[in-house]
């Protein structure tokens, strides 16, 4: 764990420092935004490839991360006040976090699952093939264009909801296939899954993190100082961070469902199942009074407007899934768009 | 006098075998590690007799053992969900249960269990495990949560 999170802090750094020096260069003299954005909501591309900024894909390779490694001295950048904001942004929009430590990752966690349903079992004999065959049905279109190997599992649970872990781990709940009535919204979830891995959407959260977790001290010693007279100011920064995120996970979201409306229509051509999956997950999600926030009143004073602000950094979870209008809307969008496109 | 030695001999030779069967009976190896992460508010008292104790015939120790880690498991690790998980729904679960009882088999499983396991407790979290490897998830889990009802009884 220690050894490969040192290789992530010099694989950061590495990556920080190249993009520091095409910042340098006058490649990028746009004002800095933090902002995490997803720029393709409607997927026009349902597979997200790997780049390095553009110009440097080929540099970082699993080959180059061991040779940087073994470079004295360079595990962390000793002055991070030239790590500037659009170098910041860059890092986290690229695609630089290399397969095989995405695998690693993913494999990580899926060691820490629990509950899958195993294939030889009795109920895995009779489930694992008809997920199997919805996951080559959804695969096929897209087959050419990545080098996931997806292992799909089915996890022993009565509900109907699914999963996806970088490096092309699938799971499905056993109450999608056990009964034929819910096969269309399964065919939807697996489609939606597959967008996430393919869109690299955790593995790009987790670079975001590594590159935020490289601090400028000085501006961190600032801020709690500050803290004493002006707290709000503070809160204000973390909040404004912790949306950022929240609302990067919910259009990540949005643009797995668009991917996984797009891939049902290619992997079903003829337009019926792919509409059935899609109004099949439609009509499971939660009626649309629900999920409304759970804030009784609305903060007036600047001292509610703080609590409000502390309570939600610290009790509103980041990792926030869109409400059932935004869904609706966006897949009944893709829908449209779909079918007068003839796909 | 015959008769009173042959009924001697019979209850001796079933006492035997059952404490036979006792020791013989496959102990499910590995379910106390489960038991570490076990949340401050469950008792444990239950759940460690079980993991040291053999499993009831009849019972699968893959599906006792997910029983146990769904009891006491806390959050998942990462991952990208499709939705929020939906909150436990019991009139789905009940159903569940009563199409699993309309199956001979958990059925004479079940009375099996009545007659060898004596802790109520115990029982509703072998029947899960029953159910588990049946693949009755919705019913296996309103047990899970009838024993988490009675566990400080």
């Amino acid at each position: 764990m220690m050894a490969s999170n040192r290789l992530l802090h010099t694989l950061s750094a590495v990556v920080l420092v190249l993009l520091s020096a095409a910042d340098a260069a006058g490649k990028d003299k746009d004002a800095a935004d933090r902002s995490l954005v997803v720029l393709d909501k409607q997927c026009k591309r349902i597979v997200e490839p790997y780049t390095f900024a553009g110009t440097v894909t080929t540099t970082i390779t699993d080959t180059g991360i061991a040779l940087w490694e073994k470079m004295p001295k360079l595990g962390a950048p000793k002055n991070e006040k030239e790590i500037g904001d659009s170098v910041r942004l860059r890092a986290k929009r690229s695609n630089w976090l290399p397969m095989s430590t995405e695998v690693l990752y993913g494999q990580r966690a899926h060691g820490l699952e629990t509950g899958i349903l195993g294939r030889e079992t009795k109920v895995g004999k009779k489930l694992y093939p008809i997920a199997d065959a919805m996951l080559a049905d959804l695969g096929k279109p897209v087959s050419a264009d990545h080098e996931y190997r997806f292992q799909l599992f089915i996890l022993k649970n009565a509900g109907r909801n699914a999963m996806a872990r970088p490096g092309g781990f699938l799971y499905v709940d056993q109450g999608l296939l056990a009964d034929n009535k819910e096969h269309p919204k399964a065919r939807f979830a697996l489609a939606h899954e597959l967008a996430h891995v393919l869109q690299r959407h955790e593995t790009r959260e987790l670079q975001g993190l590594i590159v935020d977790s490289y601090q400028d001290e000085k501006e961190l010693k600032q801020a709690m100082a500050a803290s004493k007279t002006d707290p709000a100011a503070v809160l204000g920064n973390v909040k404004v961070s912790k949306d950022t995120y929240t609302q990067h996970h919910i259009d990540q979201e949005l643009q797995a469902d668009s991917c996984a409306a797009r891939l049902l229509f290619l992997a079903y051509p003829d337009g019926r199942l792919a509409s059935d999956a899609t109004d099949a997950f439609i009509r499971d999600l939660p009626p649309p009074s629900a999920g409304k926030s759970s804030s009784p009143t609305r903060p007036r004073s600047k001292s509610e407007k703080l609590a409000q602000a502390a309570h939600d950094i610290v009790k509103l979870p980041a990792d926030r899934h869109p409400n059932t209008r935004e869904r609706t809307a966006n897949l009944k969008s893709m829908q449209g768009e779909l079918l007068a496109s003839g796909h | 006098m015959n008769l009173r030695i042959l009924i001697s001999a019979i209850v001796f030779t079933a006492a035997a075998a059952a404490q036979a069967h006792d020791e013989n009976a496959a102990r499910c190896v590995g379910l106390e590690k489960y038991l570490a992460n076990t949340p401050a508010d469950l008792p444990t008292a239950v759940l460690r007799k079980i993991a040291e104790s053999a499993a009831p015939p009849g019972v699968d120790c893959t599906s006792l053992g997910d029983v146990i880690l769904k009891l006491v498991k806390g959050t998942r690790v990462g991952g990208k969900r499709l939705e929020e998980d939906k909150p436990f729904d019991r009139g789905a679960a009940q159903a569940n249960l009563d199409q699993a009882l309309r199956e001979p088999q958990i059925v004479d499983q079940i009375a099996e269990l009545e007659r060898s396991v004596a802790d109520e407790k115990a029982r509703i979290l072998y029947e899960a495990a029953i159910l588990d490897a049946e693949g009755f998830y919705g019913a296996r889990d309103l047990r899970i949560q009838q024993y988490r009802d009675r566990a400080g009884d």
